[in-house]
């Protein structure tokens, strides 16, 4: 399991969500995740992973699914 | 005996009726009858009749918004291949039709009327709507031809700077000409669609491919609302597209549940207002604080009632306004989340506006809080969420607001009329405040402590915290700071 699914799956853990998660499912749009949670979530992307989200052409919504994110992170 | 005793307790009784009606009827976007029916051309006709019906109940929607509201609907149900064609149209006649979203704006139009005698009064506002949508498509296509420009790679910020040089152009140029007129029309206009433009142009970094014009349309879609753009954009609207079939018809009838909840809800709002305004002793929130501030107080336990109440009702006001308008986008095959889900549940000040207003929570999170956390104090969390927080709830709100409300600025000097944002100032600072301790706060309470620490005491502080912050959340210019400080210090025998 990638560190980035980990974290995601953790997420739902402590806000006490079902841990299983879909590579395609909608995370933030669905209302599963909430803002807080895609700080979190951005927060293990740049401490785990060095990207720097503040580049020009970052869009929030490459955050939604878990696909988009491990996309992200080999990209 | 015993048989006609069973039959007896077989019987249904009216309350056992209604319970498995109402069940019936909750699970009617999960019936695969209800959803092969809605599926058919007859059945879509059935639920669009019946979703005009509840709409036009929840007396939120005016005659002619749903006169455009039942065509734009039967458009896409007949040709659902131009579904965003149709809406682009009806958006783009709605738009030049009700250009404004709040009366002072058209107020002033009306003002401001006899420095325009030379052209046709009946055709400026559609002209300088109009013009505002070539604005938008130029400053979008511009964008998208140039991203790496600084007004593309910072959109949000490149367009509340245009907006206020927009402001500074109308406050500058000589009162009385057509040009200090129109371009007071033009601020008005902009700024009630300025939110929509903004995420049209994050949009264009999005993966949601749509023509600029298409983009552009969407200024003021026909579901209507305020300035708040509920449904985002395209981008954000394709993530719930329907994919076939029953999809559009579970999406449709999610729409009517939706409209007939929010008929349910006007209609006990109404009730509740009768009851409590007109037949009852108390009076709105805002008069009980002119009142005290004119030594005419109600007396502290009718204004504790009236604090309380005024929170309740608030939260029905809101829960109709955004069901009414999400409801409509669900009938367009969009299945959008609600904007008000159970706010009551909420057991911290976040989940509270996440429940209570999740489209304005939305436009600050995403236009203020992403932007400011992605780039400020980067090497310290605390002070970034903070940072990132006040940004948001603090000063995104407050130029929410105040942006909205410049037309003061038109007819008299500003420091006349400044003071009137006071309150404003005020109740988003506290907001911001109350928002940063919250998240700054280390335990939270868990379900292991009992149901008193779980459930029912952080309830009660979020529902006190938004009780009491209600007495500041004004911009009308009646009822100065102090006085609505006083007020609420006369609540505890201040």
């Amino acid at each position: 399991m990638s560190t980035i699914r980990q974290a995601v799956v953790d997420i739902l853990v402590e806000r006490g969500g079902d841990p299983s998660i879909d590579p395609g499912e909608a995370l933030f749009t669905s209302g599963r995740l909430d803002s807080v949670a895609a700080v979190q979530i951005m927060l293990v992307l740049e401490r785990d992973f060095g990207i720097d989200l503040a580049e020009a052409d970052f869009d929030i919504s490459r955050l939604d699914t878990l696909n988009d994110l491990e996309q992200l992170v080999s990209a | 005996m015993s048989s006609v005793t069973g039959e007896l307790a077989g019987r249904p009784t009216p309350l056992g009726s209604l319970a498995a009606l109402r069940r019936a009827w909750l699970g009617i976007d999960k019936n695969p009858a209800a959803i092969a029916f809605t599926a058919t051309p007859v059945g879509t006709a059935v639920v669009i009749a019946a979703f005009l019906i509840a709409l036009g109940a929840s007396l939120k929607v005016s005659l002619p918004t749903l006169a455009l509201t039942a065509v734009t609907l039967a458009a896409i149900a007949i040709v659902p291949a131009r579904r965003i064609a149709i809406i682009c149209g009806a958006s783009i006649f709605f738009f030049v039709m009700r250009p404004f979203r709040i009366s002072g704006w058209q107020t002033l139009t009306d003002q401001l009327a006899p420095a325009l005698s030379a052209l046709p009064a009946a055709a400026v506002l559609p002209a300088v709507a109009l013009s505002f949508l070539a604005i938008a498509f130029a400053v979008l296509a511009t964008m998208r031809r140039w991203p790496q420009s600084a007004a593309a790679r910072r959109p949000v910020l490149s367009l509340i700077l245009g907006w206020f040089g927009l402001l500074a152009a109308a406050m500058w140029a000589p009162p009385g000409t057509p040009a200090h007129a129109l371009l007071w029309i033009l601020t008005g206009v902009s700024i009630s669609s300025l939110w929509y433009l903004a995420y049209a142009a994050i949009d264009l970094k999005g993966k949601a491919q749509m023509p600029v014009a298409a983009r552009a349309s969407f200024m003021r879609p026909f579901w209507g609302g305020s300035a708040i753009p509920i449904g985002k954009s395209f981008g954000y609207l394709s993530r719930f597209d329907a994919r076939n079939e029953d999809e559009l018809a579970t999406t449709r009838l999610k729409g009517l549940k939706l409209a007939v909840w929010a008929a349910i809800l006007s209609g006990l709002l109404f009730a509740a207002e009768t009851v409590l305004y007109e037949a009852g002793p108390l009076v709105p929130l805002h008069d009980a604080v002119l009142a005290h501030a004119g030594e005419r107080s109600l007396g502290t336990g009718l204004n504790w009632a009236i604090v309380v109440t005024n929170y309740f009702l608030d939260l029905v006001i809101i829960a109709v306004w955004g069901h009414v308008i999400v409801a409509t986008v669900r009938m367009c095959g969009w299945r959008i989340p609600r904007n008000t889900v159970n706010p009551l549940a909420s057991r911290t000040l976040a989940e509270f506006w996440n429940r209570y207003f999740f489209y304005f929570k939305e436009l600050l999170v995403d236009l203020f809080f992403y932007p400011a956390f992605l780039r400020y104090f980067k090497g310290h969390t605390k002070l970034r969420i903070a940072f990132a927080t006040f940004c948001a709830a603090g000063l995104g709100n407050f130029l929410y607001h105040f942006m909205r409300e410049t037309y003061v600025f038109a007819t008299a000097d500003i420091l006349d009329v400044i003071w009137i944002f006071q309150s404003a100032i005020f109740y988003t600072a506290v907001l911001a405040a109350g928002l940063i301790v919250s998240q700054w706060r280390g335990r939270k309470a868990k379900p292991e402590d009992g149901f008193f620490a779980y459930h029912v005491w952080p309830r009660l502080n979020v529902m006190a915290f938004f009780c009491f912050l209600k007495i500041f959340d004004d911009i009308s210019g009646e009822g100065t700071l102090l006085e609505r400080a006083a007020f609420t210090a006369s609540l505890f025998g201040g």
